[in-house]
């Protein structure tokens, strides 16, 4: 910016010089031009004064001769009235075409007067008087006069060139003889120029003749009042008024008329008018443009020119000026730039930077610096970096860290400790570079902070946690070994044989128990494979189970039977897979309870519940039977023989008749009861006349006693009878007798079909479902005991059950199957 | 006069039975017998008219009695006379030949009408009996019906609708409410999908429920 406005003001200087010399060249032309001028005009006003004195002496002489004439002598000595008027007149006429003036006029010695060469105008002054004119009153005197004047009757302004006419007495004038010549033109004959003006005033300033005909009878000063009486006595310019030209006149030698144009003013005294004064005026503007225009059109072009080059030079040099500041600007901005970018970098960069002298004092720190040692920066610049170090690290730096980092120039990962304002200590690692001066002499360093405050105590943290663990895992180590020991004890006592095999069936380990199974020890077993060991077909349950359980990579519960000397035990075995650590199955451990014991007491059970169940349905059918066939039969004779008293009774005896009908009554209640008490226990329609019609009535039956609608379909079958029968009946009682206790259904369908070897008997609801894990133990036991009774004839039951969506249960019983004890 | 044979093996049973027929100028009891072969044997080798059969028997039961009878001498209608009151006794007697069912409750008032109808060629069937032979002719056609889907008591229901019997009297028949039986009656327009109770005789008539 400086150096343009360096470079516009030198523009402006040279400007000004080149305008100050060209100003001080041009005055000094228009100097000499205006003396030239002055010198000029000074020769024309003279020139000027002498036409008009030549002029006004002109016509002197003939007013002389005409005063001289015999005619008017002779005139003016007789009497005026009686003189030869025409003679007189003639001589007038004569000198005024001769002299052609504007009138020649002769008066008396009384100022009036006598002839007149214009006698016969419409302006005629003959008889009129003008003694009051001072060229009349000096004529009298003797001497001729010149007087300018403005006609009294024709209001022309005039030249009176007056002179005495004496008679015979030489001491007085008898008359003044006059020739008057109107100088209306006089002006044009001065040939006044352009830029001139010519002006003739009379003693009071009052304007007579001017070429500037808007000037004649105005005055070039302002008239006093004495002088306006005068004036208007004398009557010289008419009646007046006489109002101001305009002028001006405040500066000496020039003047300015009423629209400001300044002019050049000479003077000169009209010789023979005393008082009288030529004034001539030159237009200074034009009197300029006379100088300046030959100048112009010479040297214009060549100034131009000149202007043009200058200016386009200076453009020029200022445009490529311009460039080079713009140029210089760029480069100082990206520097300025780049040190703003260092700077921010410095600063705001998240590291801990600082730099020092080669005295060790701080030159600068970062933001982070002092963010991080809490201490303002203008209470740290200039200290010594050490200060702010823990005693030891101050040591350390200055004792060999700071000398040999003067020396080298470069100092890598110091280990020093800061004390912050706060007062906590914090680890930093130090690396530093130095700068140098061109000389190479190292002017100050750049510094990197690194905290591992945190990374100390981590570390700290982390050898604790290791010697943590390390103790923690000798106690693991012993705890694992006694566990170990342990697990070894239970392996080795249980009575349960435990076994790891891989995925090929060979043994990896088996417990001493299966060591006395086997026959081998636990040691001979490993390697082996139940080939091995076992019968063939002992091995190949074994293995298909291994099998199985690598592949459903489940845990599964199965029975095993294992030969030994005192026969076949069996063995209740859990297998499942041991998985690597990718997941995948890697070993097969099994854990085999022999449950031969068990099998066998359950068995029993299972026969004695069947020897009960089936015993219990045979007393129930006898006593059933009993029931219906013999004491229902006696009662029916009882009330056939109490029916055929009452008929006898009637209209005998109607006491009797009514006891008998009472009696008949009671009979048939105890009848109905024999035959509910008898078909509860077991229906007849069971065993007379199968299973689908005591399906048939017992579904009838319950729709009878619920809500509930019910269906059965049943495929053709043959009357099927026996436990089947009992079991399939039993089962269907217990599951409707549920559903109408619980279910809430609204519709059962019971299903009878057969398949060449089983029977399968469906039943399903539309009731509320329940969850078959959360059976109460009364209601699970209603299931158990369906279930039950199922696998005494050798089927199975299945019931699937959802909340909300009914249940239904699913009985197969095979259609051969021979158990004892059970009543036809 | 009417021969007749009486086979039960309760004899204080037949000792009532013969009062009854004995009070009648028409009906004999010509031969009585304790068990069903003895009953065969007499069918086989006396004159008789009818034939008053227990079913429950040692020896040959009722049932078997009327099938070989039905076979054997198939000129003697058998009346089935029994203290079996269910339905499915009557269904499966008619079923075997029996040309007439009845419950010894029911003898003192209705063995002589019954003995007489069945003499005379006819049928005689108490009023359940003979719906529960229609229930079970109905469930027992062959292929696939609408009735498949109803159940018992609706079969029943639809079956007195059928017959013009008013809600209050199939109410009363069966020991419900008169509501109850609306509701079936709704659920059997639904499932059979039938606008009106004249709809549901025609399709009573139809599967051959009531007999014209």
């Amino acid at each position: 910016m400086r150096v343009r406005v360096i470079l516009v003001v030198l523009a402006l200087f040279t400007f000004l010089s080149s305008a100050i010399g060209g100003y001080l060249y041009f005055n000094a032309l228009k100097a000499s031009s205006l003396q030239t001028l002055e010198r000029q005009a000074l020769f024309r006003a003279e020139n000027i004064s002498d036409q008009l004195n030549s002029y006004m002496g002109g016509e002197l002489k003939s007013a002389a001769v005409l005063a001289g004439l015999q005619p008017i002598r002779s005139a003016l000595e007789r009497d005026a009235r009686t003189a030869s008027m025409g003679e007189i007149n003639l001589v007038l006429d004569t000198f005024r075409s001769g002299l052609n003036v504007g009138v020649c006029y002769v008066m008396d010695a009384e100022g009036t007067t006598l002839a007149s060469s214009n006698r016969h105008d419409p302006d005629s002054f003959v008889g009129e008087n003008f003694s009051f004119r001072p060229y009349f009153v000096q004529a009298m005197t003797g001497s001729s006069a010149t007087y300018m004047a403005l006609g009294k009757t024709s209001g022309v302004r005039g030249l009176y060139h007056s002179h005495p006419v004496y008679g015979p007495s030489p001491d007085r004038p008898i008359g003044v003889a006059v020739i008057k010549s109107a100088i209306g033109d006089l002006e044009s004959e001065l040939h006044a120029g352009p830029n001139e003006i010519i002006t003739l005033a009379d003693p009071h300033g009052v304007i007579f003749l001017s070429t500037r005909k808007d000037w004649i009878l105005k005055t070039l000063r302002p008239l006093l009042p004495d002088e306006i009486d005068e004036l208007a006595r004398s009557m010289q310019f008419g009646s007046g008024p006489w109002p101001e030209a305009g002028l001006d006149f405040s500066l000496e030698g020039s003047a300015r008329d009423a629209d400001g144009v300044p002019y050049l003013v000479f003077q000169k005294p009209l010789i023979g008018f005393t008082g009288w004064t030529i004034y001539y005026f030159r237009n200074q503007q034009a009197l300029l443009s006379t100088i300046l225009a030959p100048l112009s059109r010479t040297h214009g072009t060549v100034i131009v020119i000149l202007c043009l080059l200058v200016g386009s030079t200076v453009f020029i040099l200022y445009r490529k000026a311009s460039q080079d500041i713009v140029r210089r600007r760029e480069a100082e901005a990206a520097l300025r730039e780049s040190e703003e970018r260092y700077r921010r970098l410095y600063h705001h960069t998240p590291a801990i930077l600082h730099s020092i002298d080669p005295d060790g004092r701080l030159l600068s720190v970062s933001d982070y610096w002092t963010g991080v040692l809490g201490h303002e920066r203008n209470e740290v610049l200039g200290r010594k970096v050490t200060e702010f170090m823990t005693p030891e690290s101050r040591r350390m730096a200055e004792e060999y860290v700071i000398p040999e980092f003067m020396r080298s120039g470069f100092c890598r990962d110091i280990s020093y400790q800061f004390i912050k304002k706060n007062g906590e200590v914090m680890d930093v690692l130090l690396s530093a570079i130095a700068e140098r001066d061109a000389a190479g002499t190292i002017v100050r360093s750049l510094a990197v902070l690194v905290d591992v405050t945190e990374l100390k105590k981590t570390e700290e943290k982390l050898k604790a946690a290791r010697d943590a663990l390390r103790s923690y895992s000798q106690e693991l180590e012993s705890a694992v070994r006694q566990r170990s020991g342990e697990i070894s004890s239970i392996l080795q006592h249980t009575p349960a044989v435990v076994y790891i095999k891989d995925l090929d069936g060979r043994y990896i380990m088996a417990n001493s128990r299966f060591g006395e199974i086997s026959g081998l020890s636990p040691d001979e077993m490993r390697g082996k494979t139940d080939f091995d060991i076992f019968p063939l077909g002992t091995a190949d349950q074994f293995r298909t189970n291994d099998l199985t359980v690598a592949k459903v990579k489940e845990s599964r519960q199965m029975e095993e039977t294992i030969p030994q000397t005192d026969g076949n035990h069996i063995y209740l075995s859990v297998k499942f897979p041991l998985l690597d650590s990718d997941g995948e199955v890697s070993r097969i451990c099994g854990i085999s309870t022999d449950i031969t014991l068990i099998k066998k007491a359950q068995e029993q059970l299972r026969r004695l519940s069947g020897h009960i169940l089936s015993d219990q349905e045979a007393e129930r059918a006898n006593i059933a039977r009993e029931l219906h066939d013999e004491l229902g039969q006696v009662l029916t004779a009882l009330r056939l023989d109490a029916v055929w008293l009452r008929n006898r009774l009637t209209n005998l005896d109607m006491k009797a008749y009514h006891r008998a009908s009472a009696m008949c009554d009671l009979v048939d209640q105890t009848i109905d009861n024999v035959r509910q008490i008898a078909v509860r226990l077991r229906p007849g329609v069971l065993d007379d006349l199968g299973l689908v019609d005591a399906l048939e009535w017992m579904i009838a039956d319950f729709e009878s006693r619920t809500d509930v609608s019910f269906t059965f379909h049943h495929d053709d079958l043959p009357e099927i009878q026996g436990p089947l029968a009992t079991c399939a009946y039993r089962i269907a009682q217990e599951a409707l007798t549920n559903v109408a206790r619980h279910a809430q259904a609204s519709r059962v369908n019971v299903t009878l079909t057969h398949t060449e070897n089983a029977l399968r008997l469906t039943l399903s609801d539309d009731g509320q479902g329940f969850e078959p894990d959360g059976l109460a133990d009364a209601q699970g036991l209603g299931l158990a005991g369906m279930r039950e009774r199922a696998i005494l004839v050798g089927g199975s039951l299945k019931l699937y059950s959802t909340p909300g969506e009914g249940t239904v249960i699913e009985c197969v019983l095979p259609l051969s199957h021979p158990l004892k004890g059970e009543p036809a | 006069m009417i021969r007749v044979l009486i086979a039960d093996d309760h004899s204080i049973v037949r000792d009532g039975l013969r009062r009854i027929i004995e009070d009648t100028d028409d009906i004999q009891v010509v031969a009585e017998a304790d068990d069903g072969r003895a009953a065969m044997e007499i069918m086989k080798t006396r004159p008789l008219d009818v034939a008053v059969v227990d079913i429950s028997m040692p020896g040959m039961d009722g049932l078997e009695l009327i099938g070989q009878a039905a076979v054997q001498s198939p000129h003697i209608p058998v009346l089935v006379l029994t203290m079996h009151e269910e339905e499915q006794y009557i269904v499966r007697a008619i079923n075997s030949g029996a040309r007439g069912y009845l419950t010894k409750r029911s003898a003192p008032e209705q063995l002589v009408k019954a003995i007489r109808k069945v003499h005379e060629g006819g049928r005689f069937l108490t009023e359940q009996a003979a719906e529960a032979l229609a229930v079970r002719m109905a469930g027992g056609r062959k292929g696939k019906s609408h009735l498949d889907d109803l159940s018992n008591r609706e079969i029943q229901v639809l079956r007195r609708l059928a017959m013009g019997q008013t809600n209050r009297e199939i109410a009363t028949a069966y020991h419900i409410s008169v509501k109850t039986v609306d509701t079936y009656r709704l659920r059997l327009l639904k499932k059979l999908n039938l606008r009106n109770n004249a709809e549901l005789s025609r399709f009573a008539i139809q599967n051959g429920l009531v007999e014209l």
